[in-house]
């Protein structure tokens, strides 16, 4: 295995990956450019390790932490981050043990609470989210799963992802192709009818938004992400063609 | 009077057979219980140490790209492999998702399978809602993982091995049909019938299920049957 190198480039980073399963890509990681992060880990140097990279990543953006859900909630609610990063096994308050269930609970409140906010997951068993998938489905906003066995690199893109809105959990986490109707229903009015997002939220009677909610749905089922120098409209088009959802 | 005599002590048979099973039951859940709490401790513990020190080393990269790039490269494939050997254990002591879905905790034992032993295809059939019962997930697949180290480990297969896992009605059903490359193959897994029957009581006795296995020319098929969501307390 190729071990990702780093060389700065104007101001800001540039990573050679060489990704699990993807072949070998090179990706910019200063696109997007929070202003406010969240993160909570109840891990004293996981946090402090988590806020350097971030740091270091994004110079200009507040890193604010938290280490329960009592703090973390008291912290959305101050700060109105653009994203947050948190691991599952955390605390209730401070004093009481760390426990995958709070974090489930916790962020289960956080969707339906903080609809559009962009969320990173980054934790050593990120499986117990399987448990989440209807609401993750439902999520707004972005949502990336950064297990801890990942690159500092990688775990960089799965933040960009979520301020992109891109949804990405893994595929293990499905039996199958697990597609709902509506978005198969935007597949075909897409590439079978060559509409555009607009004339599709009108057919199918909602608005242009949840269609693009839709889009980022039937990315992450389809197993299709951004990718530099690649449209991922028509990455998404070869993906539903091999998979047999389109004519 | 005998008949009376008979009567008590089938009934005190009964009984203790019942409490033996009970008790069974008890160990059995009482242990994948500890070893999930083993799982969870090295994930909270070891993983969680690792990843420190991986991000720390990956800093030093960034921040001193031109000092022992070499070494510190070499010292973050290590922690990789770390990772991923504790991060298997933790599996091995308590399966992914056997809590959360079954079908899921099955595709994983089987990708594992897989990754493994590169010899065996699986062809999988599974649904994707399934009503779960954490406790008999455990015991189901440990049977299919048994029953798969007894027949495959050291055979020859001619056709992958078809796995299905489906809900009829009340009834929970896992089918496994194994097809193997020549009469010997077969011959050599039907010399674990001592540990098939073991299997098979163990099912009975864990799941409340039943099991029967059928063979056909080469193939060989396991049935294992279930009734849904009716777990003794």
């Amino acid at each position: 295995m190729v071990f990702p190198l780093a060389t700065a480039f104007n101001g800001g980073i540039r990573l050679q990956i060489s990704d699990l399963g993807y072949g070998y890509m090179e990706t910019r990681q200063s696109d997007q450019k929070p202003q406010k992060i969240l993160i909570v880990d109840d891990h004293e140097s996981v946090l402090s390790g988590t806020v350097n990279v971030l740091k270091k990543h994004y110079p200009a953006t507040e890193i604010v932490t938290a280490q329960t859900v009592m703090s973390a909630l008291q912290e959305l609610e101050q700060v109105q981050p653009d994203l947050m990063l948190m691991d599952l096994s955390i605390p209730k308050s401070s004093g009481d043990s760390a426990q995958t269930d709070n974090g489930i609970q916790f962020l289960r409140q956080l969707m339906q609470q903080y609809s559009a906010l962009n969320i990173v997951v980054q934790s050593a068993y990120a499986k117990t989210l399987v448990r989440l998938k209807p609401d993750i489905n439902a999520h707004e906003g972005g949502f990336t799963i950064a297990d801890k066995s990942l690159p500092v690199q990688e775990m960089l893109i799965r933040v960009n992802w979520a301020l992109q809105g891109v949804v990405c959990t893994p595929r293990e986490m499905r039996t199958g192709l697990e597609l709902k109707h509506e978005w198969i229903q935007v597949l075909r009015l897409a590439f079978e009818e060559g509409l555009q997002d607009k004339a599709i939220a009108e057919r199918i009677g909602v608005s242009e938004r949840t269609v693009r909610h839709y889009w980022t749905r039937v990315q992450n089922a389809l197993g299709v992400y951004p990718e530099d120098n690649k449209n991922i409209r028509i990455q998404t088009e070869i993906q539903a063609r091999k998979e047999g959802l389109i004519d | 009077m005998i008949f009376i005599v008979c009567l008590v002590i089938a009934l005190c048979f009964f009984v203790s057979q019942s409490e033996i099973h009970r008790a069974l039951y008890w160990w059995n859940q009482r242990r994948s219980r500890q070893l999930q709490q083993k799982a969870e401790g090295i994930r909270e513990g070891l993983l969680q140490e690792l990843f420190c020190c991986r991000r720390s080393l990956e800093l030093q990269l960034l921040d001193y790209p031109e000092t022992s790039i070499q070494s510190l490269q070499s010292c973050l494939t290590k922690i990789e492999e770390l990772h991923r050997a504790i991060e298997q254990l933790s599996y091995d002591l308590s399966p992914p998702y056997v809590d959360e879905s079954l079908p899921l905790a099955v595709q994983h034992l089987l990708e594992q399978w897989r990754k493994h032993n590169s010899k065996f295809n699986f062809e999988i059939e599974l649904p994707s809602f399934w009503k779960d019962e954490p406790d008999r997930n455990q015991v189901i697949l440990t049977t299919l993982d048994e029953l798969l180290q007894l027949t495959l480990m050291e055979n020859r297969l001619e056709k992958p091995v078809c796995v299905s896992l489906q809900a009829d009605q009340n009834i929970g059903k896992l089918t496994v049909h194994i097809t193997y490359s020549d009469p010997s193959a077969l011959m050599a897994s039907s010399r674990a019938t001592k540990h098939f029957k073991y299997l098979s009581r163990s099912f009975q006795l864990l799941a409340f299920g039943q099991c029967r296995s059928r063979k056909q020319g080469l193939t060989m098929t396991w049935y294992f049957r279930w009734q849904l969501h009716s777990m003794a307390a």
